[in-house]
C-alpha cells in the first residue's frame, strides 16, 4: 500500500482501465456539486493528472461506521473507484486487509514518513471519561491515537456527526464522556462534515475540493463547508408550499399525510437544520426522509438527540426567508414541550393502543384527537 | 511453552474487536477470547426517553446493519406497551428488512460472494414482485455477477 506512493490519480485510474471520458464526467459532476463554475472541472481534472495522491489516515473511534457505509456508495458509477484512488487510503481499520500489529505498524509508518502531509480523517469521536477506556485499538486508547495522529496531520476531516458534534454517544447522559474532534484538537485546521451519516456526494465533494485547491473550503461558524451546509432543509423542501399555506400533516395517516403536506407538526426539524438532503437527496438521488413522509431529525446539528423528542414540533420557526445562514439563526431551536416530555410519552402510549398508526382509546375505541 | 497470539484491531468489520488465542506446546489453540473494545452506553442513553424515538438511537449501534436494530427496537417497544400493528405495517417492515440484506452487499461480498449473489437475486425478485418497476431499472448488479445468475437487467 505505502510502496506505491506517489502516483497521480489519473495514472492509477488509467492503469485500472477507467477511461479518460469517465474521469472527465466525474470532474464535471464534482464541479457542479461543489457549486463551482464550469472551468473548475478542468482544474479538478488537472489536479487528478498532476498532483500526487494525498495520504489519508482514516481512524475510527466511538462510531457505527455509517459514514464509511455512506462514502462507499457515491452516485457516479466510477466515483468509488476514483475516490479510493484520489486519496491513498493507507490506513482504515474498516477496509484495510492488514490486521493486528501489522495494521498498527502501517499507521505509525505513515505518521512518520508523511509527517505534516497526511490528512487525518476521523470517523467517530473520543471517550474522555475513565482515562478513555471506552475505545481502545491495539491496546492504546482512541483518545491517545487521535492526539498522536493529529499532531502530524496537515488538516483533519471530521466525518459525520460523531466527529463533528458528538452525536448519539454524546447524548444525555453521555456515559463515556464523548467529545467531538474540534473540542479535542485545537491547533489544527478541522473541517466538520456532519450528518448521520453525511451524504456520500458531500463527502466526495469535500475530498475533491481539498485535493484540487489544496485548502479547506469556506466554512460556517460550525466549521461546516458552506457549499453543502449553507441552506436549511426547509429552504429547499418540496413540501414548503404546504408549510407556507398552513397545510400540515397532523397524524401519520390523515388526509394531509396522504397528500404529502408539510411535516412540521409531526416534529420535522427542517426549519433549523443546515444540510443538503432536500436538494442532493440520498441513495443515488432517489429520495430523502421527507420524501418518504417522515420529518427531518436535524442530524447535522449539534445536540440534535437532546433537542426535544423527535415527534414534537419545534416551538418557533426562524424567519421564513431562504437566505439565512446558520451563523445568523444560531443553533438549537427547542421543541414546544422540551424537557420532561419523555415520561409523558410513555404514559400516553401506555394508555392508548396504536392501531393503523392512529392513537385509539382502548376503552371507547374512539380515535384520540 | 505456550504462546499467546493477539490480533487487535481485527479489521474489515464494523466496530472494534480484539481476539486473543493461547497456543499450547503442540501449536494448537487451547483457549481463546474475543472482546469488543468499544462501548458507547446507548442502553443508558435511551433510558427515560420518549419510546417512539428509541429506534433511532438503537439503530446507531451499527451503521452496516442499522435497519434490523431499528426494527427490533420498535418491536420491543410495541411488546412492552402491548401494541398490535396492522398487517400493512408488518409487510412494510419485512420489505425494509429485505432491502437491508441488499444494502450492505458490498461488505458481504468481501466476505462471502455467495451470500451476496443470493441477496441480489432476491432483491431483483423483490423489486419485481413489489411492482416497483423503477427500482428494477435502478438496481445494478455487482460487476462480478454473471448475467446468467441475474437474468438481463430489468428482469
Ligand atoms: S417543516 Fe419540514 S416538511 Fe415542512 S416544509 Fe419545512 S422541511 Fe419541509
Ligand atoms: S433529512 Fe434531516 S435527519 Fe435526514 S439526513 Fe437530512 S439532515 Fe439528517
Amino acid at each position: 500500500m505505502i510502496a506505491c506512493q506517489p502516483a497521480t490519480t489519473s495514472e492509477v485510474l488509467e492503469r485500472r482501465g477507467i477511461s479518460r471520458r469517465d474521469i472527465l464526467t466525474f470532474c464535471t459532476m464534482m464541479a457542479a456539486s461543489l457549486g463551482l463554475p464550469k472551468e473548475a472541472a478542468a482544474q479538478i481534472a488537472n489536479a487528478l493528472d498532476k498532483k500526487p495522491r494525498i495520504p489519508v489516515l482514516w481512524i475510527h473511534g466511538l462510531e457505527c461506521t455509517c459514514c464509511s457505509e455512506s462514502f462507499i456508495r457515491s452516485t457516479h458509477p466510477i466515483a468509488q473507484d476514483i475516490l479510493f484512488n484520489m486519496i491513498s487510503l493507507d490506513y482504515d481499520d474498516t477496509l484495510q486487509a492488514a490486521a493486528g500489529h501489522q495494521a498498527e505498524e502501517i499507521r505509525r509508518k505513515i505518521m512518520k514518513d508523511y509527517k505534516g502531509q497526511y490528512l487525518l480523517a476521523v470517523e467517530g469521536n473520543a471517550p474522555t471519561n475513565d482515562g478513555g477506556v471506552y475505545c481502545t485499538i491495539g491496546g492504546e486508547t482512541f483518545t491517545s491515537i487521535l492526539e498522536e495522529a493529529a499532531a502530524g496531520a496537515k488538516a483533519i476531516i471530521a466525518w459525520g456527526s460523531c466527529a463533528s458534534n458528538g452525536c448519539v454517544q454524546a447524548a444525555y447522559p453521555n456515559p463515556t464522556g464523548a467529545k467531538p474532534v474540534y473540542k479535542m484538537i485545537t491547533d489544527k485546521p478541522v473541517i466538520n462534515v456532519p450528518g448521520c451519516p453525511p451524504i456520500a456526494e458531500v463527502m466526495t465533494g469535500v475530498l475533491s475540493y481539498i485535493l484540487t485547491f489544496d485548502r479547506l473550503p469556506e466554512l460556517d461558524s460550525a466549521k461546516r463547508p458552506k457549499m453543502f451546509y449553507g441552506q436549511r432543509i426547509h429552504d429547499r423542501c418540496y413540501r414548503r408550499s404546504y408549510f407556507d399555506a398552513g397545510q400540515f400533516v397532523e397524524a401519520w395517516d390523515d388526509e394531509g399525510g396522504r397528500k404529502g403536506w408539510c411535516l412540521y407538526k409531526m416534529g420535522c426539524r427542517g426549519p433549523s437544520t443546515y444540510n443538503a438532503c432536500a436538494s442532493m437527496k440520498w441513495n443515488e438521488c432517489v429520495s430523502f426522509p421527507i420524501g418518504s413522509g417522515h420529518g427531518c431529525f436535524g442530524c447535522s446539528e449539534e445536540g440534535f438527540w437532546d433537542n426535544g423528542p423527535f415527534y414534537e414540533r419545534l416551538a418557533n420557526i426562524p424567519n421564513p426567508t431562504t437566505d439565512l445562514t446558520a451563523d445568523r439563526i444560531g443553533l438549537g431551536l427547542t421543541t414546544v414541550v422540551a424537557g420532561a416530555i419523555a415520561a409523558h410519552g410513555v404514559a400516553a402510549l401506555a394508555k392508548h393502543k396504536l392501531v393503523d398508526q392512529k392513537l385509539v382509546n382502548i376503552e371507547t375505541s374512539k380515535p384520540v384527537e | 511453552m505456550s504462546t499467546r497470539v493477539v490480533v487487535d484491531p481485527v479489521t474489515r468489520i464494523e466496530g472494534h474487536l480484539r481476539v486473543e488465542a493461547m497456543l499450547n506446546d503442540q501449536n494448537v489453540i487451547g483457549d481463546a477470547l474475543s472482546s469488543g473494545t468499544m462501548w458507547r452506553g446507548i442502553e443508558l442513553i435511551v433510558q427515560g426517553r420518549d419510546p417512539r424515538e428509541v429506534w433511532a438511537f438503537a439503530e446507531r449501534i451499527c451503521g452496516v446493519c442499522t435497519t434490523i436494530h431499528a426494527l427490533a427496537s420498535v418491536r420491543s417497544v410495541e411488546n412492552a406497551l402491548k401494541i398490535d400493528i396492522p398487517k400493512n405495517a408488518s409487510i412494510i417492515r419485512h420489505l425494509m428488512n429485505f432491502t437491508q440484506i441488499v444494502r450492505p452487499g458490498r461488505y458481504i461480498r468481501a466476505c462471502a460472494e455467495g451470500l451476496s449473489t443470493l441477496a441480489e437475486v432476491f432483491a431483483r425478485l423483490l423489486f419485481r414482485y413489489s411492482g416497483n418497476a423503477q427500482e428494477v431499472r435502478r438496481f445494478r448488479p455487482a460487476r462480478h455477477l454473471p448475467e446468467r445468475v441475474l437474468g438481463p437487467p430489468g428482469l
